[in-house]
């Protein structure tokens, strides 16, 4: 039987990774929605005419953050912005686990299993 | 041309049987997307992105209820990201008629093995394996139907691990999840009780999917114009999808999954012969 702290790490986690998710996907969707609103106002259509190149996710997030911090806002960067929260939230729902499983909870067997899957996410999040 | 607000309600459409059903979406998205004229590799990429919507957003609720056995998912994760990351790299190189045939026999045999299992509710299994003891396969979930905490334990870790490589494979491949594979994987062969098979799966999903992405990204594959409203619509309808799936029964759960298998697997298959 597991034992009552044991019960309330884990519930602990729940709640972190329950939040993770949801704020991943709301950040995206804010900045999906003000991309498509922009370019609805600047070109009278929603349709977006653009496609990525061959990329991957690090060097897309790298990018548009350079954009940002250059003061190259456009509606593109916003739409790009939005899909990077998009595809970073699994990736820092992994990250959490790993940490929780590691430093909070302790569990050697599932502290490797989760350091194993954010591993082979990291590699393969580099392929270009 | 696809236009805004179709693509928009079709999502809603899609992301709410994706949350209802643990599938993901894609099963109805792709279809729906080739039919309107988009090449089905460039659909299934645009898929596998809305799919880690549709996964986050139900299972960001589903984990906080305490639904989903967060263990189970992650040590079946390990095997998917990898089959995912092979059924990717397969995608990209395949022809598109192969890629519609495989689609629909996914599908069929979903459904084949749904409709020929033993028509009564979830029987727990009677024992645990050794494996699935030393990896803490078991827990506890509220169960808003029945009223009350239901106490569980898996069985079987290695042999639905080694299928839980091939639902990732067909996951990346597809861009479809394969939430409909992880349930059964769940159901059948490790004795999870169906809200926890259908919310652990919801997890595993994102993390697949993702893995699938990185592939398709690389390749330039997805396409942000369309990615991004067919994302708007498909987070509120998984949002609608999960406070649903809560409230209802098991068996109202399975049949809604039966018809949704069977109309997909068809069309897809006869799309795929008609190709050739």
């Amino acid at each position: 039987m597991a034992d009552i702290n044991e019960v309330k790490k884990e519930a602990g986690m729940e709640t972190v990774i329950g939040y993770i998710l949801l704020a991943g996907v709301l950040l995206c969707l804010c900045f999906l929605v003000a991309g498509v609103i922009w370019t609805w106002a600047a070109s009278g259509s929603p349709r977006i005419n653009y496609t990525l190149s061959g990329t991957n996710l690090f060097h897309f997030c790298v990018e548009n953050i350079r954009q940002i911090t250059a003061g190259r806002i456009r509606a593109s960067v916003l739409i790009n912005i939005g899909m990077g929260f998009l595809l970073i939230t699994p990736y820092m729902r992994v990250a959490a686990s790993t940490f929780f499983f590691t430093l909070v909870e302790r569990n050697v067997k599932y502290a490797f299993f989760t350091a194993f899957v954010l591993a082979v996410l990291t590699c393969s999040l580099f392929l270009r | 041309m696809l236009s805004y607000p179709f693509l928009l309600c079709v999502s809603v459409v899609a992301g709410f049987v994706g949350a209802m059903a643990g599938m993901g979406g894609g099963v109805v998205l792709i279809p729906v997307l080739t039919l309107c004229g988009i090449p089905i590799k460039k659909a299934i990429a645009i898929s596998i992105v809305s799919v880690i919507a549709t996964s986050s957003g139900s299972a960001s609720a589903y984990v906080r209820d305490h639904l989903t056995n967060l263990k189970i998912g992650m040590f079946l994760e390990m095997f998917t990201i990898i089959g995912a990351l092979a059924g990717a790299a397969i995608t990209v190189g395949i022809h598109a008629r192969w890629l519609y045939l495989l689609f629909g026999l996914v599908l069929m045999v979903s459904w084949m093995i749904l409709y020929f299992r033993d028509k009564e509710d979830w029987q727990a299994p009677a024992s645990q394996d050794r494996l699935s003891r030393w990896l803490e396969f078991n827990g506890s979930y509220p169960d808003q139907a029945l009223g009350r905490t239901v106490d569980y334990h898996a069985t079987n870790a290695a042999a639905g691990a080694s299928l839980m490589f091939g639902a990732g494979l067909i996951a990346g491949l597809l861009g479809i999840g394969a939430g409909s594979l992880k349930v059964l994987i769940h159901d059948l062969v490790m004795g999870l009780p169906p809200k926890v098979s259908t919310t652990t799966s919801n997890l595993i999903i994102g993390v697949t999917a993702l893995a699938g992405t990185s592939v398709y990204l690389a390749k330039g594959l997805i396409d942000p114009g369309l990615a991004a409203p067919v994302i708007m619509g498909i987070i509120p309808g998984s949002f609608l999808g999960t406070r649903l799936l809560v409230r209802m029964h098991n068996q109202a759960v399975r049949r809604f999954f039966l018809v949704v298998l069977a109309v997909l697997g068809v069309q897809m298959i006869w799309r795929g012969l008609a190709n050739g």
